[in-house]
C-alpha cells in the first residue's frame, strides 16, 4: 500500500489528462463532422486532431509505464503535476522527474509539448489572417448585396423613364401622323384656291374685254351726243335768227303802216312758231347736255371699272403667287413631317431595345444578387464556425504571459 | 186761238225765259315789241324805237376810239357805228367770245348799232300792265322807262331817247385811261 499509495494521483493525473484530450478531440470532431468551413480550416483542424491524438497516445503510454513500471511515490510527481496542468489546456507546463526513467520520459513530454506550442501558434497566425479575410469578405458580400439592390432600384427607374420616353415618342408619331394627313388636306385646299384663282382671272378678264367694248360704245355714244348737241346749238342759233327775222318783220310791217298788216300777222305767227321751237329746243338741249352729263359718266365710271378689273387681276394674280408660295412651303413641311416620323419611329425602336437590355439587366442582376446573398449566408456560417474553433483554440494556453489565449476568440468576437 | 196768236205767244214766252246776251268786251290793248338782251339785262324795246336787229356785220376798227367802239361796218349803203353793249354798260365781255347779232337804232343825228346779248323774238304784253316806275340797279337803269313783270322777273322798256341824249354814244374819243373808266362805267 505504502508504494501504490503515492502513484493513485499519478495515475489519476494522466487519466485526467487522457479524458481532457478526449474531450478535445471529440470538440474538433465535432467541429469537422459540421462540414462548416473552407478546406484550409478543415485542414488545420485535422492537423489540430493529429496533435491532439499524439498527446493521448505520449498520455496513454506513460499511464501504462506508471502502471506497468510500479515507479516510486516521486518519481513522476512531476510529470503528473505536469500533465494535470496539460490537461487543463495548458501547454506552457514544464515536466521534470528525479529518476532516470521519469526523466527521459519528461524530458520526451517536454520536447512534446513545445512542438505542440510551436505548433498552436502556428495554427494561431494564419487562423487570424483567415479571420481577418472573412471579415473583409462578409462586409464585401454585403456590399454586393446592397449594390445589387441599389442597381435593381436604378434599372426599375431607368425601366420606368424608358417606358416614358417610348410613350412620348409614341404620342409624337400619332401626332406627326395628323400633322401629314392636315398638311395634305391644307394642300388640297390650296390647290383648291389656285383653281379659283385661275377661274376669276379668266372671269375678270372676260369682264375687263366686255368693259372695253362698253367703253369704246360709251365713247360712240358721246360722240353721237355731241353731235346732237352740235345740232341742237345750231337750231337754236336758227331760232335766235328766226327771231331776228320776226323782229325785223315786225318792224317794217309797223313802218309800213295799214299795208303791212299782213306782214304783221306774218311776224306774229313766226313769233308764235318760234316759241314753240325755241321751248322744244331747250327740252331737246337740256335732254342732250343731261345724257351727255349722263353719257361721261358712264365713261368715267366704265373707266374707273376697267382700273378696278386690271387691279382685280392683279390681286388675283398676288394671290395666285402666294398660294403656290404656300403650297411648295406646305410641301416642305410635310416632307418635315415625314423626316420627323421616321425618326420618331426609329427613337421608338431603339427605345423598345434598350428596354429589352434593361430587362435583361435587370434578371443578370438579380442572379447576381442572388448569388451574393448566397455568399453572404456562408460567410455567416463559416464565421460561426471559426468561431467555433476559435473558442476551442484559445482555450489552449501556449504563452507564459497570460493566463488563457485570446487571440483567436478576440478576432472572432469583432467579426 | 189761231195759228199766227199761238206763234206769237210762243215767240214771247221764249223770250221771256231767254237770258241776256252777254257783253261784248273790248279787244285787250297789248304793248307789242321785242324783247332783246344788253349786257345781260333783259329789256323790252318797242318796234318803231328800232331800225332792226341785225347780226355782227364785219368790222374796221376805228383808232383812237374807246373800248366801247367796236368799229364801223357797212349797212344799207352807209356807214354804220357798232358799239359793244357789254362794255357800253359796265359789263366786260368774257375772252375769246363775241356777239353775234346787234341792235340798230336811227335816229336823227345817231345812226348806231349796239351788241346784243340775246335775242328773244317778238312778244305782247298787256298794255294796262305796264309799270311806269323803274325798280332796277345799274348803269341801264337811266336808259329805262317804265317796263313790265314777267313773273318774277321785271323787264325793263328801253327809252331810246334816252339812251341817245345820254351821251355815252357820241363821247367815242379814247383818252390815257380809257380802259379805266371803260371797266368803271
Amino acid at each position: 500500500m505504502s508504494q501504490t499509495s503515492p502513484s493513485i494521483p499519478l495515475v489519476a493525473g494522466l487519466a485526467a489528462i487522457v479524458l481532457g484530450l478526449l474531450g478535445s478531440l471529440l470538440g474538433l470532431g465535432i467541429a469537422l463532422g459540421s462540414g462548416a468551413g473552407d478546406s484550409g480550416a478543415r485542414g488545420l483542424l485535422l492537423l489540430v486532431t493529429a496533435v491532439l491524438l499524439l498527446l493521448l497516445v505520449g498520455a496513454g503510454l506513460l499511464l501504462w509505464q506508471v502502471r506497468a513500471g510500479g515507479a516510486g511515490p516521486g518519481t513522476f510527481a512531476g510529470i503528473a503535476a505536469a500533465l494535470e496542468r496539460l490537461a487543463e489546456g495548458d501547454l506552457t507546463v514544464s515536466a521534470s522527474s528525479d529518476s532516470a526513467a521519469g526523466a527521459a520520459l519528461a524530458a520526451q513530454l517536454n520536447a512534446a509539448l513545445e512542438q505542440q506550442r510551436a505548433l498552436v501558434a502556428s495554427i494561431r497566425s494564419p487562423f487570424e489572417g483567415l479571420v481577418t479575410d472573412l471579415h473583409k469578405l462578409g462586409k464585401h458580400s454585403s456590399d454586393g448585396v446592397e449594390l445589387s439592390a441599389r442597381l435593381e432600384r436604378h434599372v426599375q427607374e431607368a425601366g420606368a423613364s424608358l417606358a416614358q420616353d417610348l410613350s412620348a415618342v409614341e404620342g409624337v408619331v400619332a401626332v406627326s401622323q395628323q400633322a401629314r394627313e392636315a398638311m395634305n388636306h391644307h394642300r388640297q385646299l390650296v390647290s383648291r384656291g389656285q383653281g379659283l384663282a385661275a377661274d376669276m382671272s379668266r372671269a375678270s378678264t372676260d369682264v375687263r374685254e366686255s368693259i372695253q367694248e362698253t367703253s369704246k360704245s360709251a365713247k360712240r355714244q358721246g360722240e353721237l351726243i355731241q353731235s346732237v348737241t352740235t345740232a341742237a346749238e345750231y337750231i337754236q342759233s336758227l331760232n335766235t335768227k328766226i327771231s331776228v327775222v320776226a323782229i325785223n318783220t315786225r318792224i317794217e310791217a309797223e313802218r309800213a303802216g295799214e299795208h303791212g298788216r299782213p306782214f304783221l300777222g306774218i311776224a306774229e305767227a313766226i313769233g308764235d312758231l318760234l316759241r314753240e321751237a325755241e321751248e322744244e329746243g331747250r327740252k331737246i338741249t337740256t335732254e342732250v347736255r343731261l345724257l351727255q352729263n349722263l353719257s361721261a359718266e358712264n365713261l368715267n365710271s366704265l373707266e374707273h371699272t376697267v382700273g378696278a378689273v386690271v387691279t382685280i387681276l392683279d390681286f388675283v394674280e398676288r394671290i395666285d403667287g402666294s398660294l403656290e408660295d404656300i403650297n411648295r412651303g406646305a410641301g416642305k413641311m410635310l416632307d418635315v413631317v415625314d423626316s420627323m416620323g421616321s425618326t420618331t419611329s426609329q427613337s421608338a425602336d431603339a427605345v423598345r431595345k434598350l428596354n429589352a437590355v434593361l430587362d435583361s439587366v435587370r434578371e443578370q442582376n438579380r442572379g447576381l444578387g442572388d448569388s451574393a446573398a448566397s455568399l453572404q449566408q456562408g460567410v455567416v456560417a463559416l464565421q460561426q464556425t471559426l468561431s467555433t474553433l476559435g473558442r476551442n483554440l484559445a482555450r489552449l494556453r501556449i504563452d507564459h504571459r497570460s493566463d488563457s489565449g485570446t487571440g483567436a476568440s478576440g478576432f472572432l468576437a469583432d467579426g | 186761238m189761231s195759228a199766227y196768236t199761238a206763234l206769237t205767244s210762243l215767240q214771247a214766252r221764249y223770250a221771256g225765259g231767254a237770258s241776256a246776251m252777254p257783253p261784248v268786251l273790248p279787244d285787250p290793248e297789248y304793248w307789242r315789241g321785242a324783247l332783246l338782251g344788253i349786257a345781260g339785262v333783259p329789256l323790252l324795246v318797242a318796234a318803231g324805237d328800232i331800225e332792226g336787229v341785225i347780226a355782227v356785220p364785219p368790222l374796221t376798227q376805228i383808232p383812237g376810239t374807246r373800248n366801247r367802239v367796236l368799229g364801223v361796218a357797212s349797212h344799207q349803203g352807209g356807214l354804220l357805228p357798232v358799239y359793244c353793249g357789254d362794255s357800253l354798260f359796265g359789263q366786260r365781255l368774257p375772252p375769246g367770245r363775241r356777239r353775234e347779232y346787234c341792235l340798230v337804232i336811227n335816229r336823227p343825228g345817231c345812226h348806231v348799232g349796239i351788241t346784243l346779248s340775246r335775242v328773244d323774238g317778238n312778244i305782247q304784253l298787256l298794255a294796262d300792265q305796264y309799270v311806269p316806275d323803274t325798280p332796277m340797279d345799274g348803269p341801264l337803269a337811266p336808259c329805262c322807262e317804265g317796263g313790265f313783270w314777267q313773273g318774277e322777273r321785271f323787264l325793263g322798256l328801253l327809252a331810246i331817247s334816252r339812251l341817245v341824249t345820254g351821251g355815252a354814244l357820241s363821247d367815242t374819243a379814247a383818252r390815257p385811261d380809257a380802259n379805266a373808266e371803260d371797266h368803271a362805267s
